[in-house]
């Protein structure tokens, strides 16, 4: 029986919903086709618009085919075949007509659901999907009398347990391993170069790159300087990574006044583990981590996929030693300085024989020469006279480029660190995230045979460094030049509105929720059942259901011997003795009938049949136990029956 | 031969030898369960690839569900009870309809969407229509449209209770087999007059018949089960129709349906049929009839009791007893 689409209002929101999820991650041509098609249709229902043929629909099926095999040059990657479902979905609501296609498209509906799971984590996506996966449900329940939401409910209730326990028992065991197509995009703007440029895009960008939450601990914002590479390589304005070698950390994990924390890095593409300062030991479950020279680390592979570790540092033993004396020549080594930039340097020497008073001087002229701290500076080149001396703009790469160049110029040995600095803490969830808004570069110097950081930006806004990237970026231009000396005040007016608070909220929804779906590996499967072997709750969960299946058992034999059964063969056995004294029994004769007429021809078994009547009618009908037993019954039938004879 | 029809082929010949027992509940996948089945399983697989707890929590969602619907399944019809199964006159050839009385087992919550049909029509040669009952809450009645196509006695094929709610995925199915076998009537058909049967009662029967008129009641259109003889062609002419005398115990008209009378018609099965359009028409025009198959004849009453008679004799009645 035909049917138009759009009746079925559930599933019509369903695929909505599922075509707008999936559609973030698959070309725009296709989202654009599938919500073509799906208007043509509505039009179609609606308005009469003529129907396209069903010869041309397979004609679309080729060409989507044949698009996507030309972009991709396959069909069976993540976006491939995510949009060749979307394609598939679009034409087959195109040809929807009757109750059988909902199935079809249920089915279709489901996949393209969970394939969202494979591109994202987010318990944001997770919202819609879940909205589309029920209204999926929803629409598979045919009564127009039952109130469908409600007993959609009470499944969804019942299912829990069964959902929960697939969960937590379903050993996470690594049979195969898929790997993720990487995506054609990088998604972050972390450059391992610093080539300070017109604008920062990185700053503007909302994307967060990792959250980290502290174990035990409350760290402040300016305290939360997260390393990701060196750059060593000076060429004035320019900075470089030399060459990285592989390194071995001497893992110490209970040094005193050590960090613990957790950090869950996002699929950016990227390889750099982000961590503070000294770190002392830096563990993943997941993924395999590389110890790298200068305490910085690496993924084994671009992270295309949530990755989480645990890390250790310490702040207080500062482990970033100068390990070869010779080796700090290296990070002496800068290219010719322009004029001005010459002068003082020369100017900074003369008067500061030792590198501790020299660093000072160079503090004291980023912190009084009037630098201004924006993400719109012009384009400079590689002229730092024009920087320091003429229009003095720019972002934190223009601070520490040339910091860390003048200096390299005053024989201080330095290095460019670039990562990230502050995040947003969220006080609900107690973790921090940090956005792309966080990027950032400083220096470290060498000084004593230890490397220190020394952060230029501090010194020309201490507020973007106590409030972090993300918050400062929020604050008007105007508010940052205002507060860019006096940061206390502000911090606590942006934190404090509604909106602030609803997104800390979901951004803590979210961070449990990926944190709960990321921990769940093998390693922690095991480490669960072993908490409750321990407690013994394992023996318990099985003893119980050995015990289930055993009353199951019984109950099941019981059934079979079902008292109503054998009521059902007393009954035939009377009706046969009825027919072999001529009672007349048909198919339509009722057992009641077949006991009266019995009664009435032998006045001697009316008792016994009033008898057999009354527990027939409580057995069969009500549903209850016999009075009296049924052997007994019996016996008093035969016996009955004797004295007849 | 396609592997689809060798798999249904194989399918159908293994089931030959299996009877399904009425006491138990069955559940099976339909062609969507299976789909389902297989799209969950590739997304396992590609959870377990992966190592993807997201897509683990969907796929296991979706199991869980699925399973849970499973149970709603079994229970709705493992909670369907047929009572009673009530049938009246079954005639060959025409719809027919069964009561059915039934119960909701669970009286706790509803049951949803059971079908109620007879197994394998085909071997029964039943026709049938489907009924759907949308909600039980406790006791009810339905009534299920069927249509024999042989009068005599037939065995009845197993009523089959069945759902697919709620997702379809799933058909859960019992039999019922509280009805054995039906006398099916005649089907009614063939000229509705009935032939005069002047010459074929008795010269006692014509008298009694006369003698029992009574007085004089009114004047009343001629039926088509009125012998002629009855029409007062007088008062016919006068009102340009035809009119017969009412009397006062008119209603014990007594018609003889003789198995003579149906002489006319070539087939067997034809006469037969016609005999039980006649006994239908005078039974429901409440004369008292007869019916006369060679040497034996009933006695004239209009009872339901003789109605069934007549009709049980003619539904089994075999070309011998004609001869």
């Amino acid at each position: 029986m035909k049917k138009p689409f759009f009746q079925n209002t559930a599933l019509v929101l369903a695929l909505l919903t599922s075509i707008a999820i999936a559609s973030t991650e698959v070309p725009i041509w296709i989202s654009v086709f599938s919500f073509v098609m799906i208007a043509w249709k509505y039009l179609h229902e609606k308005f009469n618009l003529p129907k396209l043929s069903k010869k041309i629909t397979p004609v679309f099926g080729v060409l989507i085919f044949a698009i996507v095999y030309i972009q991709y040059k396959s069909i069976l990657g993540q976006e491939e075949s995510t949009t060749l479902l979307l394609g598939l979905v679009a034409i087959s609501i195109l040809n929807y007509e009757t109750e059988r296609d909902t199935l079809f498209l249920v089915l279709l509906g489901f996949l393209i659901v969970v394939l969202k799971a494979v591109f994202s984590l987010s318990f944001i996506w997770t919202i819609p999907a879940l909205f589309s996966f029920f209204a999926l449900w929803y629409s598979l329940i045919h009564n127009s009398k039952i109130n469908r939401i409600r007993y959609l409910f009470e499944i969804t209730l019942r299912s829990i347990p069964a959902l929960i326990v697939l969960f937590i028992f379903f050993p996470r065991l690594i049979i195969f391993q898929t790997k993720q197509a990487n995506r054609v995009i990088v998604q972050s703007g972390f450059n391992e170069e610093l080539n300070p440029g017109q604008f920062s895009e990185i700053a503007l960008q909302n994307q967060t790159v990792f959250r980290a939450e502290f174990i035990n601990t409350s760290m402040n914002t300016e305290e939360l300087y997260w390393r990701g590479a060196i750059l060593n390589i000076s060429k004035g304005f320019v900075w470089h990574k030399g060459l990285v070698e592989r390194a071995t950390l001497n893992s110490q994990n209970n040094v005193e006044g050590s960090l613990h924390y957790k950090v869950i890095l996002e699929p950016l593409n990227l390889k750099n583990v982000f961590v503070l300062d000294s770190p002392v030991q830096v563990i993943s479950s997941s993924s395999p981590i590389t110890e790298l020279s200068y305490s910085t680390f690496e993924l084994g592979e671009l992270a295309n996929q949530q990755v989480q570790f645990e890390a250790t540092s310490s702040l207080i033993l500062n482990q970033n030693k100068i390990n070869d004396p010779t080796d700090s020549q290296k990070y002496l080594t800068y290219p010719n300085l322009p004029p001005k930039a010459q002068k003082l340097v020369n100017e900074i020497k003369s008067k500061n024989p030792t590198l501790i008073g020299r660093l000072k001087a160079l503090k004291i002229f980023y912190q009084k020469k009037g630098f201004i701290y924006t993400l719109k500076p012009e384009l400079y080149g590689n002229n730092l006279d024009e920087f320091l001396f003429e229009r003095k703009k720019g972002f934190c790469e223009h601070f520490a480029a040339s910091f860390g160049t003048l200096a390299r110029a005053l024989e201080i040995p330095s290095r460019v660190v670039i990562g990230y600095q502050g995040g947003s803490y969220n006080a609900l969830g107690q973790f921090w995230k940090i956005s792309q808004k966080d990027a950032h570069a400083w220096v470290e110097v060498g000084l004593n045979g230890r490397w220190q950081r020394e952060d230029p930006t501090a010194l020309v806004t201490p507020l973007r460094i106590s409030l972090g990237g993300e918050n400062y970026f929020a604050l008007s231009e105007d508010d940052q030049i205002l507060f860019s000396q006096n940061p206390k005040g502000l911090q606590k007016d942006s934190m404090s509105s509604v909106f602030n608070q609803l997104r800390s909220f979901f951004e803590n929804l979210n961070y449990y929720w990926t944190l709960l779906l990321l921990n769940y590996d093998l390693q922690a499967q095991l480490e669960f059942l072993k908490k409750f072997q321990g407690s013994g709750a394992v023996g318990i969960f099985f003893i119980s259901l050995f015990f289930v299946f055993l009353i199951y058992q019984i109950r099941k034999s019981k059934r079979q011997k079902n008292i109503s059964h054998e009521l059902s063969i007393f009954l035939s056995q009377i009706e046969n003795w009825a027919e072999s004294k001529k009672i007349h029994v048909t198919t339509q004769t009722t057992p009641y009938q077949v006991f009266q007429q019995i009664s009435k021809r032998y006045p001697q078994l009316s008792e016994v049949m009033n008898e057999v009547s009354e527990q027939y009618d409580l057995v069969v009908y009500q549903e209850k136990k016999l009075k009296v037993s049924l052997k007994n019954l019996k016996k008093k039938w035969k016996s009955t029956l004797q004295e007849l004879d | 031969m396609s592997g689809l029809a060798y798999l249904k082929n194989k399918q159908r010949s293994l089931g030959k030898n299996i009877k399904l027992r009425s006491d138990k509940t069955y559940i099976i996948p339909t062609g969507f369960g299976i789909s389902f089945a297989g799209i969950s399983f590739v997304l396992l697989v590609m959870a377990i690839g992966y190592g993807n707890n997201l897509l683990y929590f969907f796929v296991f969602l979706l199991v869980s569900i699925a399973l849970t619907g499973m149970w709603f399944t079994n229970k709705n019809v493992e909670s369907f009870k047929i009572l009673q199964v009530i049938h009246s006159a079954v005639f060959a050839n025409q719809p027919n309809y069964l009561t059915i009385e039934f119960k909701n087992k669970n009286q706790k919550s509803f049951l949803w969407s059971i079908e109620i049909e007879f197994d394998t029509p085909k071997k029964t040669q039943v026709l049938q229509k489907k009924t759907m009952i949308e909600e039980v809450q406790k006791q009810s009645q339905a009534e299920l449209e069927w249509t024999p196509n042989q009068r005599g006695l037939i065995e009845m094929p197993r009523l089959l209770i069945q759902s697919r709610f709620p997702y379809q995925m799933l058909r859960a199915w019992k039999y019922d087999e509280s009805l054995q076998s039906v006398i099916v009537y005649p089907e009614k058909k063939g000229v509705s007059e009935i032939p005069s049967d002047q010459g074929l009662k008795s010269e006692n029967e014509n008298q009694f018949q006369q003698q029992n008129q009574g007085l004089f009641r009114d004047y009343r259109e001629f039926q088509r089960t009125d012998s002629p003889s009855r029409i007062d062609w007088k008062r016919s002419l006068k009102h340009q129709k035809h009119l017969i005398k009412n009397y006062e115990n008119s209603g014990e008209k007594r018609i003889l349906i003789d198995w003579k009378m149906t002489d006319f018609l070539k087939h067997f099965e034809d006469r037969v049929s016609q005999m039980s359009l006649w006994i239908d028409l005078s039974y429901h025009s409440k004369d008292i009839y007869s019916i006369k198959i060679k040497d034996n004849q009933t006695e004239y009453m209009n009872t339901p009791l003789h109605y069934k008679n007549c009709m049980e004799k003619l539904a089994l009645l075999s070309i011998e007893e004609t001869r």
